[in-house]
C-alpha cells in the first residue's frame, strides 16, 4: 500500500536525469518476461545467511532491515501515518533552503520489526540511492530502457502522478513529469 | 556515477591505497574490538563524519555514513585482524566498499587500527607512494594504477608490520558513541 497522506505533504518538482546503468549490485535485471536478481558471490551468502531477497533495496535501506538499523541510520520518524492496519514511519533525508523537507523515507514494519516497505520520494538528491539503477529524478524513459514497460500503470493520487507496477514483482515506481518522484519496495 | 564513501575517497584520489585483490581474509572471523553504535570520525583537518556500525557476519563489521550529504548511506565492510608481531591493540583493518561494481567483488583495502579502548580508535591509512619503503619490504611496488596491490596474506602483514615499525603516526580517529 502506498502512503498517499505522507506523499501530500510534501509535494515536489522533479527535474528529470538520465539513469546510471554503472549501478551497484545486488540488482534487479530484465530477464525475459520477468526480472533476476544480479548478485555477487557474497551477496548470495548474505541472501542464504539473512533469508531475503537482496535485491530488495534502496541504497542501503532494505526489505527486512530492523527498525533500529534504519533509525540507526534515518534517525527519529518526522511523522507517522495509519497504513492499513499500521503505521508508516517518514524519514527525512534531504530539506531545501528554506528547511521545508523535499526528499524522505516511508517505512512500514512487520510484527517481527523488520522493514516490510520502504518508499523513498521526493526531488533528486545528492545521496542519490538508487534501487535497480533507477534513482529520483532518473527519466521514465530510463526507467523502461532499465527494467522494461511497467506491467500495469495507474493514477495515483496526487495530480499529475502515474504509478508504475511491476506486479507480481514488489516494486514500483511514481513518474511525474516525465520521471522518478517515488520508488517503492515491499516484502509483499 | 559510482560514489566513494569517505574513508577511501583519500587514498583513491592519489591511487594510492594499499589493497588486494585476492580476498585473503575470505575464510576468516575477524575480531569484534567495540560494540554497535554511532562513529565520530575526525580526519587530519578536524573535519568529522559520523557513521552508524553494525555488527554483521563472520566478525564483521557495517559501518555506514549518516551526514546528509553526498555519502549519506555509503559505506563499508569492515573486518579487523590481529597483525603478527605487533602489539595486541594494533588491529590490521580490511574494508570493502558496500556499493561496488561486480569487477570490484574481491578488491579490498588496508591499513592499521591503534585501539584505544573499547570506544575509541586511531587509523594508520598507508600511502602507496608515502609508505613505499614499507611495501617494499614485501617486495610490493606500486602499480601502473597507482596502488600497492599485495599478492597475497603473508606479503600484506609483512608490510604492514613494517609500517608499523615505522612510526608513522596515525591521521584519522574514531570514537564510539
Amino acid at each position: 500500500m502506498r502512503t498517499p497522506s505522507i506523499a501530500l505533504l510534501f509535494l515536489v518538482a522533479v527535474p528529470v536525469q538520465a539513469a546510471d546503468f554503472s549501478d551497484p549490485m545486488p540488482r534487479y535485471e530484465r530477464a525475459g518476461a520477468g526480472f533476476g536478481c544480479h548478485m555477487s558471490k557474497q551477496d548470495l551468502a548474505q541472501s542464504q545467511a539473512e533469508q531475503r531477497d537482496v535485491c530488495l533495496h534502496i541504497g542501503p535501506l532494505f526489505v527486512g532491515m530492523k527498525r533500529g538499523d534504519a533509525e540507526m541510520l534515518l534517525g527519529i520518524p518526522v511523522a507517522s501515518v495509519p497504513a492499513g492496519a499500521r503505521e508508516a514511519f517518514a524519514y527525512r533525508l534531504q530539506s531545501d533552503t528554506t528547511g521545508r523537507m523535499n526528499t524522505y523515507a516511508v517505512l512500514t514494519y512487520g510484527d517481527d520489526g523488520r522493514a516490510d516497505s520502504v518508499q523513498v520520494t521526493g526531488t533528486p538528491w545528492p545521496a542519490a540511492w538508487t534501487f535497480a539503477g533507477v534513482t529520483l529524478g532518473t527519466a521514465q524513459t530510463a526507467v523502461t530502457e532499465r527494467l522494461g514497460a511497467p506491467m500495469q500503470t495507474q493514477k495515483a493520487d496526487d495530480a499529475g502522478v502515474v504509478q508504475w507496477n511491476y506486479s507480481p514483482w514488489t516494486f514500483s515506481f511514481e513518474i511525474k513529469d516525465g520521471a522518478v518522484s517515488s520508488i517503492r519496495i515491499a516484502k509483499e | 556515477l559510482q560514489r566513494i564513501a569517505f574513508l577511501l575517497l583519500a587514498c583513491l584520489l592519489t591511487a594510492g591505497c594499499w589493497q588486494t585483490v585476492t580476498r585473503p581474509y575470505r575464510g576468516v572471523t575477524s575480531l569484534q574490538p567495540f560494540a554497535a553504535g554511532a562513529v565520530v570520525q575526525t580526519d587530519p583537518d578536524g573535519k568529522v563524519t559520523h557513521y552508524a556500525l553494525k555488527k554483521i557476519a563472520r566478525g564483521r563489521y557495517r559501518m555506514t555514513q549518516t551526514d546528509r550529504g553526498q555519502d549519506f548511506g555509503q559505506g563499508f565492510e569492515l573486518g579487523f585482524f590481529p597483525l603478527p608481531g605487533a602489539p595486541s591493540h594494533v588491529l590490521i583493518y580490511q574494508a570493502a566498499a558496500l556499493d561496488h561494481p561486480k569487477r570490484d567483488d574481491d578488491l579490498r583495502y588496508y591499513g592499521l587500527l591503534v585501539i584505544n579502548g573499547q570506544k575509541g580508535a586511531q587509523e594508520i591509512r598507508p600511502d602507496c607512494d608515502k609508505d613505499a619503503r614499507a611495501a617494499r619490504a614485501s617486495g610490493t611496488h606500486k602499480g601502473k594504477d597507482g596502488a600497492c596491490t599485495f599478492a597475497d596474506r603473508a606479503a600484506l602483514e609483512k608490510s604492514l608490520l613494517a609500517l608499523w615499525k615505522s612510526g608513522k603516526k596515525p591521521e584519522y580517529s574514531y570514537v564510539l558513541k
